[in-house]
C-alpha cells in the first residue's frame, strides 16, 4: 500500500504512526523560514550598522547566532518547529518518535550545507526521493524525520439507529471498515457512501429487507450494524 | 467487552489525561499526587487493547494521538542545559578526545605535517609563496605584520577591537562548522578544508620569517592559536569520524554507522566550537595588543599551548571509564 506513515514501537508495546512529511510541504516551509530569516537579517543590518565598528561586530555576532541557530532554537526549544514548520503544520523528531534533541538537531541542520551540493539542495531532493521516510542527508546521520503534527480533528459520533447483527459473522477488518464508514458519514457525500454500501455482498443483508430496498436503507442497516457492533 | 462499553469504563481517564498532556505541554508541573508515568501506560494499554479487539478506527486514532502526545512528554529530556553543557566542557569532551586519541593524532598530523612542508619550502625558496598563497594574500600579510605599520606600534581602539571579535567568532566557527559538514562527503570535505588552512598556515609563517616580521607576527598568532588551531584540528576530526563510518561501516549498514558515527562526530564538534570562541576574544582584544614586549607575549602564548594540553590531557580524569588512563 501507498502509505505515507512510520510505525515506531514504544517501550510500553504499542506502536504509534508517524505520518511522514514530503517534499513540497518542506520545501514550503523552508522557503517560509528563508524569508523570516532575510527580514530579520535585515532588520538586524538596518538597526545596527549605523553604530560604527561596536554596531558592525555586534551585527557579525547576531547574523552569526540567527544563520545558524535559527532552526535550532526553535527545533529544540519550540517543539520541533520552525516557524516555517508550524504554519505548515510540521514538526521534527526522533526517528524513535521522541522529541528532537540538540545534538540531533545541530547535526540536521550542519549538514543542510552537504544537502545543498552540488548546487540548490540537489543531494537533500535526491536523497529523499530514494527514502521512504522522505529523510535528507542531515536527516538520515541525525536519525530524526519530519512528521505532520497530529490534528485534534472532531469526532462526529456516529449515526444512531437501532443496533441489528449482520447476517454473516464479519472478521475484524470488516468490522473495522464498517464502523470507519459510520464514523465518516459527515464527511463523505451521501452519493459516496451509497456507493460503497454498493459494493458489499447481498448476503450480508438479512433477507426480508433485501426486496426491493433503496441503496439509502441499505446504508441505514450498515449503521445499524455499525451500532451493533460498538455495543450500544 | 463491547466497545462502547470500554469507551464508557475508560472515558474519564483519557480526559483527565489529555488536561495532564495540556497542563504539560504548557511547561506547568502537575499535582505530585498524580502519576503521570502510570496513566500514560494505562492509555497505551487501552490503545492495544482497541487495536486488537478490532475497536472503530475513530477510537484507536483517538488513542493514538492521545498516547502519542504522552510518548513526546515523557521522553523529553528534562535535564538543564546549562547544566549538561558545564559537564561536558569540564569532564565530557576532554575525556571524547582521549577516547579518540588515534584520530586526534591523524588529523594533528594531517594539518601539522603538510604545514611544516610548506613552511620549508617556502623558507627555502621565498619567491614559493607568491605561488602558495597568492600575490593578493601576500601583499595582505606583509601589510598586516609589517612593523613599521601603525597598527602595530599604537593601539586600536575598543570598538575595532569589538568589530574584529565579532568577525573571528563568525568566520573561525562558521570553518568548523563547514569542516565538519565536508565529513559526509567521506571525509573529503574535511580533509581538504584542514589541508587548506594548514598550507596558509605554512606558507604565511614561512614568508613573514623571509620577510623578517617574523616577531609581530609570531607574537600575534601564538596565544590565540593553541585553541584556534586545536579547535580546527578537532573539527576536521568530527569531520572523519563521520566520514570513515560511511568507509568503513563496519557491522552496520551505512546509514547506520553514519548515524551512530554522527552522534559522536557532533559532540567532538561542540568541543572544537568551544575552543574556537575562547580564540576569539584572546585574538581580538590580547594578540592585537602591539604594544606590548615580544617576550612577555610568547610567555603568554606557551602557556596558553600548555593549557589547552593540560586541559585535553587531563580534565575530566576521575571517574572516566572510557578514555585512556
Amino acid at each position: 500500500m501507498l502509505d505515507n506513515t512510520s510505525k515506531v514501537e514504544t517501550p510500553e508495546g504499542i506502536e504509534l504512526p508517524l505520518e511522514v512529511a514530503g517534499l513540497v510541504p518542506r520545501t514550503m516551509a523552508y522557503l517560509i523560514d528563508w524569508l523570516i530569516f532575510i527580514a530579520v537579517y535585515i532588520l538586524l543590518s538596518l538597526a545596527l550598522t549605523p553604530f560604527g565598528n561596536f554596531g558592525r561586530g555586534l551585527f557579525l555576532i547576531l547574523f552569526f547566532l540567527l544563520y545558524w541557530l535559527y532552526p535550532i532554537f526553535f527545533e529544540v526549544f519550540r517543539n520541533g518547529q520552525t516557524p516555517g514548520k508550524k504554519s505548515l503544520g510540521l514538526k521534527v523528531v526522533h526517528q524513535d518518535g521522541t522529541p528532537v534533541s540538540l545534538s540531533a538537531s545541530f547535526v540536521r541542520n550542519l549538514l543542510l550545507i552537504a544537502d545543498f551540493l552540488p548546487f540548490f539542495y540537489t543531494a537533500g531532493f535526491i536523497s529523499m526521493l530514494f527514502n521512504h521516510n522522505f529523510k535528507r542527508l542531515g536527516d538520515l546521520a541525525a536519525g530524526t524525520l519530519v512528521i505532520y503534527t497530529q490534528k485534534d480533528s472532531q469526532e462526529d459520533p456516529i449515526p444512531q439507529v437501532k443496533p441489528k447483527a449482520p447476517a454473516v459473522t464479519l472478521n475484524l477488518e470488516e468490522q473495522r471498515s464498517i464502523l470507519s464508514l459510520a464514523e465518516r458519514h459527515q464527511q463523505l457525500s451521501q452519493a459516496r457512501q451509497q456507493e460503497l454500501s454498493d459494493l458489499l455482498p447481498e448476503q450480508l443483508f438479512p433477507a426480508k429487507t433485501n426486496n426491493g430496498n433503496s441503496n439509502n436503507s441499505r446504508l441505514k442497516q450498515l449503521h445499524a450494524f455499525a451500532n451493533w457492533l460498538r455495543g450500544h | 467487552m463491547r466497545q462502547q462499553e470500554f469507551e464508557n469504563l475508560y472515558q474519564e481517564k483519557w480526559l483527565a489525561f489529555a488536561e495532564q498532556c495540556e497542563l504539560l505541554e504548557k511547561r506547568k508541573t502537575l499535582d505530585s499526587k498524580i502519576d503521570f508515568s502510570a496513566n500514560y501506560r494505562e492509555v497505551c494499554h487501552n490503545l492495544a487493547l482497541a487495536q486488537q479487539r478490532g475497536f472503530s478506527p475513530g477510537l484507536v486514532g483517538r488513542l493514538e494521538k492521545l498516547s502519542a502526545r504522552g510518548h513526546q512528554l515523557l521522553y523529553k529530556n528534562r535535564r538543564s542545559l546549562l547544566g549538561r553543557i558545564v559537564r561536558f566542557i569540564s569532564a565530557g569532551f576532554p575525556r571524547l578526545i582521549r577516547k579518540n586519541s588515534s584520530l586526534f593524532w591523524l588529523a594533528t598530523s594531517i594539518c601539522y605535517l603538510p604545514a611544516l612542508i610548506v613552511f620549508l619550502i617556502v623558507w627555502a625558496d621565498p619567491d614559493m609563496a607568491y605561488s602558495i598563497l597568492g600575490s593578493e594574500t601576500t601583499a595582505q600579510l606583509e601589510g598586516n605584520f609589517n612593523p613599521g605599520n601603525e597598527r602595530i606600534t599604537t593601539n586600536r581602539d575598543i570598538d575595532s577591537d569589538f568589530y574584529m571579535f565579532g568577525y573571528y567568532l563568525w568566520n573561525n566557527i562558521t570553518v568548523d562548522l563547514r569542516t565538519f559538514a565536508g565529513g559526509i562527503l567521506a571525509g573529503i570535505g574535511s580533509l581538504f578544508i584542514l589541508l587548506l588552512n594548514a598550507v596558509m598556515l605554512g606558507g604565511a609563517s614561512g614568508h613573514m620569517l623571509n620577510m623578517g616580521y617574523e616577531d609581530t607576527f609570531f607574537t600575534f598568532v601564538i596565544a590565540h592559536g593553541a585553541p584556534e588551531l586545536t579547535g580546527m584540528v578537532i573539527s576536521a576530526m568530527a569531520g572523519l569520524k563521520i566520514g570513515w563510518g560511511l568507509i568503513a561501516p563496519g557491522n552496520y549498514s551505512r546509514k547506520n554507522a553514519l548515524f551512530i558515527r554522527s552522534k559522536e562526530g557532533i559532540r567532538l564538534l561542540f568541543g572544537a566550537i568551544f575552543l574556537t570562541a575562547i580564540a576569539a576574544p584572546i585574538e581580538a582584544f590580547w594578540s592585537s595588543i602591539g604594544t606590548i614586549a615580544p617576550s612577555v607575549k610568547y610567555t603568554v602564548g606557551a602557556i596558553s599551548w600548555l593549557l589547552v594540553a593540560a586541559y585535553l590531557m587531563f580534565a575530566g580524569r576521575q571517574g572516566d571509564t572510557d578514555g585512556f588512563k
